[in-house]
Formats: structure tokens, C-alpha cells, sequence
């Protein structure tokens, strides 16, 4: 009697914490996204990350001869083309100046391996071993040797999630390096990409390649995402279907690079107008809306270091510098 | 010790499905661990572990799959529940009766967690069931096999011991 008691209760009340449960997870989907889960994700993390690091540990020792060929194989190539590129670069470089261009971006690249990847289809999201302690923030760019994975959503002091291109809420601008016609890669289907909102007869063709276009502000520009397979164009549409193949295998990745705050600063370009009335500041805004206290410091420093170029140049004639335009 | 023993387990299968799962996956088709787990624990031990663990370990999976946050929780919660109040009925010595079950189970799953995932898209959602839900629930099966019969011999965690 007793025994079927306490049995019953125990079914009441299993289903009582059943329904609690249920109606928690259904109120965490619906509100995914919002929740502030960062101290829950970080004690999570830290009790995942040794089995994780371990696992990933074990892995690599596994393969680590056919890897060492591979990579002594690819240092040589790349060793020949880093002389030629840096050749380039010097000569981009005097180029640019030349014609006034803004200086290119030189990328921080903090290298991370990947110890987990998400439990669902396909590779959605990757878990990185580069943590808030590394300096990997949140929104940071995160790119392989073939071209962009993703960028970071979520940050531990130990590791980070990131979003890959295969996520359905990611969204890249990018710009197709033969014509230069823009638009949006977004996440299709399995492992389809499309080039979003291209007006219909714009110039992009099979085996175009996808770059980012650095509109936006979390992507740098100038980084690979991938190839165009197919190009479609009906008239009952106001867009072109175009479907891109990313550069980067994501069931072979494993490591990748999350690109930091550029070592080019705010400031891109300070220069003095010929009679010395006026200096000019040409400004990233993205990154002075992002960080305005390390604009001033960056102007303040820029400023100085341009003034003492001048001095040397031509103190006399610094005490006319009465404005600056923005 | 049960708890603690569970609990632990717990963990270790959440970890072993994002770092090794990949690293075992056959063309991006990886077995769902912690699904095995679950359903183990909820039917060797009974409800009231299947809720906890199904919940807690749904809870786990998802920290590290932000887009879907809720999806697993919800699903592991309801199949630690319902398999849970099937213990009294079906559990018996026989590790195949598990696996009969279990395939009936991961199949329901992959068909609702593909429903959440491509509710935005029916079309394709038929031909990812195959591509995709199938292969997994094949290759869940019979990792499974080998789990069943090492997780019954753990001591605490099956309900003989």
C-alpha cells in the first residue's frame, strides 16, 4: 500500500517536473538568441575543456607524421611565395601612395585548433580552444589557409563558438573579384552558399571568385569565401540565383585563425595641405564607432608623430596650422 | 554514487559527441551519442533519471550549438520521459530489446529534430531525411550495440548492479 503510494507520487511528480522542463526548453528555443547563458556556457566550458583538449590531443598524435610531410611539403611552396608576395606588397605599397590610397589592412592572427563541433548536422558551429584569455572577442573574423570559416558568436575565458558560413544567420558581404559586382552570401541549403540581392543580368559567372567586400565592418575586406557553381536567371525574379561553393572543406578544418583588431589603427592617413593651413584626417568610422576612446589615443599618437615629421621638415612654418578637418 | 557515477558519464558522452563524433563521422554523418546515453540511462534506471539526464544533457549540447538552443533540451528531455516510463515494461536482460527500442526512438528524433531544422525549407526536408537522418540513425544503431553492452557492465549504472 505504502510502496504504491510513493510510487504514485513519484509519477505525479516526475510529470509535474516533465512539464516544467518541457515548457523551459520550449521557452529557451523560442527565445534563443536572447538568453544571456554566458556564465552557464563558461562553467560548461571549463568542465568540457580538458575531455575536449584531451580527445583533440589524442587525435593529433595519431596523425602527426602524415601531417609533419604534408606541412614540410607546404612550406616550401609557401616560403617561394611569400618572397614573391612580399615583392608585391612593397610595390602595392608605393603604388598606393602614389595614387593616395588608403593603406591596405595588416591582419593579427591569433591560431586556434578546433576541439569540438556541433552536435547537429553539418558543421554549424565550431568550438575553438582560443578564449577570452587569447584575446579572441566576440564578432571576430575567423579564417583557415583556404579562406573564411566564420566569425566568433560565443566567447569562454578558455574557449569560443563560432558561426561557420553553413549557419543559417550568418551573412557575409562579398564582392566578386573579376567584375566587382556586390552582394550577400548566406547560408542555402546542405552545403550551398548563394550570393543574395545581385540585380538580374549583373556580370557573375561559373568559377567567379567570392570575396568579402569589407562592407559592414566585421569582415575585413580582401578574404576568400568561394566559387561560383551555378548562375541562374529568371525573369519572374528581380535577383540572380547564384550558387557559391566556399574554399574551405569544413569536415577536413582543423585549425583555423582569428583575425584581431587590424595593426592598421583608426587613423588611415594624416596629411597637411601645401600651405601648412590645414591638416586632413582620413578616418576608419567602423572603428571609431566601435572603440572611440582608442581613436583619440590613435589621433592623439598620430598626430604627434606627424607634427614631429613637420618640425623636422619645416618647423617654421607649423605655428599656421590652425584647423583640422575631419 | 549512482548519481555522481551518471552525472559523470554525462559529461563524458556530451564531450565525446563534440570532439569525437567528428573525428568518427563517415561523410559528415556522425552517431548521436549522447541520444544512446540518454536513452540507456532513462531505460535501465528509470524516469526520474531520464528526465534529469535527458534535460541536463540536452542542456549541455546546446550551450555549444547556439542557433539551436532549446532544440536538444526539449527533445532529450522528452525522450528521457517516455522511455523512462517504458523501464517497468520492456527492460529486460537482453541488450537487443535496447537496440529495437533505441532504433525506434533515434528514428522519431531525427524526424522532428529535421522538422526544426528545416521548417523554413519542406522542400529539401525529405531529401535530408534520406541523405542525412537515415545514414545517422544506421550508424547510432550500431555504435550502439557496442555502448549497450559496455554501459550494462558498468558497475551502478544498469539497474542489476
Amino acid at each position: 500500500m505504502l510502496k504504491n503510494h510513493k510510487k504514485n507520487y513519484l509519477k505525479s511528480f516526475n510529470l509535474w517536473v516533465f512539464i516544467v522542463l518541457l515548457l523551459f526548453s520550449i521557452f529557451s528555443y523560442t527565445a534563443r538568441g536572447n538568453l544571456k547563458l554566458d556564465f552557464t556556457r563558461g562553467i560548461s566550458s571549463s568542465i568540457l575543456y580538458p575531455f575536449e583538449k584531451s580527445i583533440t590531443f589524442i587525435k593529433n598524435i595519431f596523425g602527426l607524421y602524415r601531417k609533419n610531410t604534408a606541412l614540410r611539403n607546404e612550406i616550401a611552396t609557401i616560403s617561394l611565395e611569400i618572397q614573391r608576395c612580399a615583392n608585391i606588397k612593397r610595390e602595392n605599397r608605393i603604388l598606393r601612395e602614389l595614387y593616395g590610397f588608403k593603406p591596405m589592412f595588416d591582419f593579427n592572427l591569433i591560431h586556434c585548433e578546433i576541439i569540438g563541433k556541433s552536435p547537429g548536422l553539418y558543421n554549424k558551429s565550431l568550438i575553438i580552444d582560443g578564449g577570452l584569455e587569447d584575446g579572441i572577442g566576440k564578432n571576430m573574423p575567423v579564417i583557415s589557409a583556404n579562406g573564411l570559416v566564420g566569425k566568433i558568436i560565443e566567447t569562454t575565458q578558455k574557449s569560443s563558438e563560432l558561426s561557420t558560413l553553413y549557419n543559417r544567420n550568418f551573412f557575409v558581404s562579398a564582392i566578386d573579384l573579376r567584375s566587382r559586382v556586390q552582394g550577400i552570401v548566406k547560408w542555402q541549403r546542405e552545403k550551398v552558399l548563394i550570393l543574395d540581392d545581385v540585380p538580374l543580368h549583373s556580370d557573375v559567372k561559373v568559377e567567379d571568385t567570392l570575396l568579402t567586400s569589407g562592407m559592414g565592418g566585421v569582415f575585413p575586406k580582401g578574404i576568400f569565401i568561394g566559387r561560383v557553381t551555378k548562375v541562374k536567371e529568371s525573369p519572374k525574379e528581380i535577383v540572380m540565383h547564384i550558387e557559391i561553393e566556399p574554399f574551405v572543406d569544413f569536415s577536413l578544418l582543423e585549425s583555423v585563425f582569428a583575425i584581431t583588431e587590424s595593426s592598421t589603427s583608426s587613423i588611415l592617413s594624416i596629411s597637411v595641405t601645401d600651405n601648412l593651413k590645414m591638416v586632413m584626417v582620413h578616418i576608419d568610422m567602423f572603428k571609431v564607432i566601435k572603440n572611440p576612446q582608442s581613436f583619440s589615443l590613435n589621433l592623439s599618437d598620430n598626430f604627434n608623430q606627424k607634427i614631429g615629421f613637420f618640425k623636422k621638415c619645416r618647423s617654421s612654418a607649423l605655428r599656421n596650422i590652425n584647423d583640422v578637418m575631419f | 554514487m549512482r548519481v555522481f557515477l551518471v552525472i559523470l558519464f554525462m559529461i563524458i558522452f556530451v564531450a565525446l559527441q563534440i570532439s569525437l563524433a567528428p573525428i568518427i563521422s563517415i561523410k559528415e554523418i556522425a552517431p548521436n551519442l549522447v541520444l544512446i546515453f540518454v536513452f540507456f540511462v532513462a531505460f535501465s534506471l528509470g524516469q526520474t533519471y531520464g528526465i534529469w539526464i535527458g534535460f541536463f544533457s540536452g542542456f549541455m549540447s546546446d550551450l555549444f550549438d547556439s542557433t539551436n538552443f532549446g532544440l536538444n533540451m526539449g527533445l532529450f528531455l522528452i525522450v528521457g520521459f517516455v522511455i523512462g516510463s517504458m523501464k517497468a515494461r520492456f527492460y529486460k536482460d537482453n541488450v537487443f530489446v535496447d537496440i529495437i527500442i533505441f532504433a525506434i526512438t533515434i528514428l522519431l528524433y531525427e524526424i522532428v529534430y529535421a522538422l526544426f531544422l528545416w521548417q523554413f525549407s519542406v522542400g529539401i526536408f525529405f531529401l535530408n531525411i534520406l541523405r542525412y537522418s537515415i545514414p545517422r540513425v544506421f550508424y547510432s544503431i550500431l555504435i550502439s550495440l557496442f555502448l549497450f553492452s559496455l554501459l550494462r557492465k558498468t558497475p551502478h549504472l544498469a539497474p542489476g548492479n
